[in-house]
């Protein structure tokens, strides 16, 4: 364990981050594309997907030619979803 | 006999632990009413500012409690997406992503997805924090959840004062951390994420005295402190991580939400 911390230690020291550049965000296709090919494995990933689906459409749309367009709020519904979550952990 | 006079000096100095942590069972410090209304409260400022994810943060435990510098107990990506309404239709609404550890041995810890009123009901203040990423990074985000990489980034060793640099354990705060670092660098190599969180992640730091360090784990089996070092106590929290975000550009704004039933 010791050796671990020496080796991850030396390497941040002597070699400098992985990447050695700051954080960035601009989308990735590539990664994007990768994802949408996954197996749905469950109703919380496929939420997710759905988020993703959107959120690439309002980027897209912003990013084609045409009047500026300022991000508009999204519909909120009222219901207060109180269903229970599926239980990972069913042994506790 | 050493043990017990310990531990009554150890509850002089620390608050005892509560629910509410990263903890699934609810604290129900508010009516369920309140709770719900609180819930749907910041639903809606998260939609006003169209944000498809958003961090979230909820403090499960009164302020007076906690460290300075930490504001908050539990952290989770709230995301946009479709919601059944009562008559079936379909409606929009968040779904909550959550790291939480378990009741019977709390020093494991599993990924769940619940609701906006089931992160409420874990709030203790009647206050959230709140982090927008910029519109790439909310795509790169969801890119993350949306795939096997978010389930690859977790660790399920779990301690309640994880080291953010580390990579032996993991709490929500850091499970959030990692998931930001894969989405920014691209990747969901944990080790190169330390590397380069360890190079540009300025964590919150939280000083303990000599007695709690030595008789904290004894007492509270979720704090392990054998991923820091002797100096201060490195975390990740609500304020290290909007101003990493806000620093690099990550981040559209932060800031906090107020329950409306307290007005």
């Amino acid at each position: 364990m010791r050796i671990l911390l020496i080796s991850t230690f030396t390497m941040a020291l002597y070699v400098g981050p992985a990447d050695s550049q700051p954080p960035e965000s601009e989308p990735a296709p590539t990664q994007a594309e990768h994802a949408e090919t996954d197996e749905a494995t469950s109703s919380g990933r496929l939420h997710a997907r759905a988020a993703q689906r959107m959120a690439r459409a309002r980027h897209n749309s912003d990013s084609a030619p045409g009047p500026d367009r300022r991000r508009s709020g999204l519909p909120v519904s009222d219901t207060v979803v109180n269903q229970p979550a599926i239980d990972p952990d069913p042994d506790r | 006999m050493f043990r017990l006079i310990a531990c009554c000096l150890f509850f002089l100095t620390l608050p005892a632990p509560a629910h509410g942590d990263s903890d699934a069972r609810p604290v129900d410090h508010f009516t369920l009413r309140e709770a719900a209304d609180f819930s749907k409260q910041v639903e809606r400022e998260l939609a006003e500012r169209g944000a498809y994810i958003a961090l979230v943060f909820r403090s499960g435990r009164p302020r007076d409690d906690l460290p300075d510098g930490v504001r908050y107990t539990h952290a989770a990506f709230w995301v946009y997406g479709p919601v059944t309404e009562f008559d079936g239709s379909q409606g929009h609404g968040y779904a909550v992503y959550n790291l939480y550890h378990g009741q019977a041995d709390p020093t494991r810890s599993y990924l769940a997805q619940d609701w906006p009123l089931d992160f409420m009901r874990g709030d203790a203040v009647g206050e959230v924090g709140v982090i927008i990423p910029s519109e790439a990074m909310q795509i790169r985000l969801l890119d993350v959840l949306a795939s096997d990489q978010y389930d690859n980034l977790h660790q399920p060793a779990y301690s309640l004062l994880s080291n953010p640099s580390d990579l032996r354990y993991q709490n929500c705060t850091e499970f959030m951390l990692d998931v930001i670092a894969a989405a920014a660098w691209l990747t969901d190599d944990r080790t190169r994420i330390k590397i380069n969180l360890d190079a540009y992640f300025a964590p919150t730091l939280v000083r303990l005295g000599w007695w709690q360090r030595l008789t904290a784990g004894w007492f509270d089996p979720r704090i392990r402190l054998d991923d820091q070092a002797s100096g201060p106590v490195e975390i990740a929290s609500f304020t290290s991580i909007a101003d990493f975000m806000l620093a690099f550009e990550l981040a559209e704004e932060s800031f906090e939400i107020q329950a409306g039933f307290g007005e």
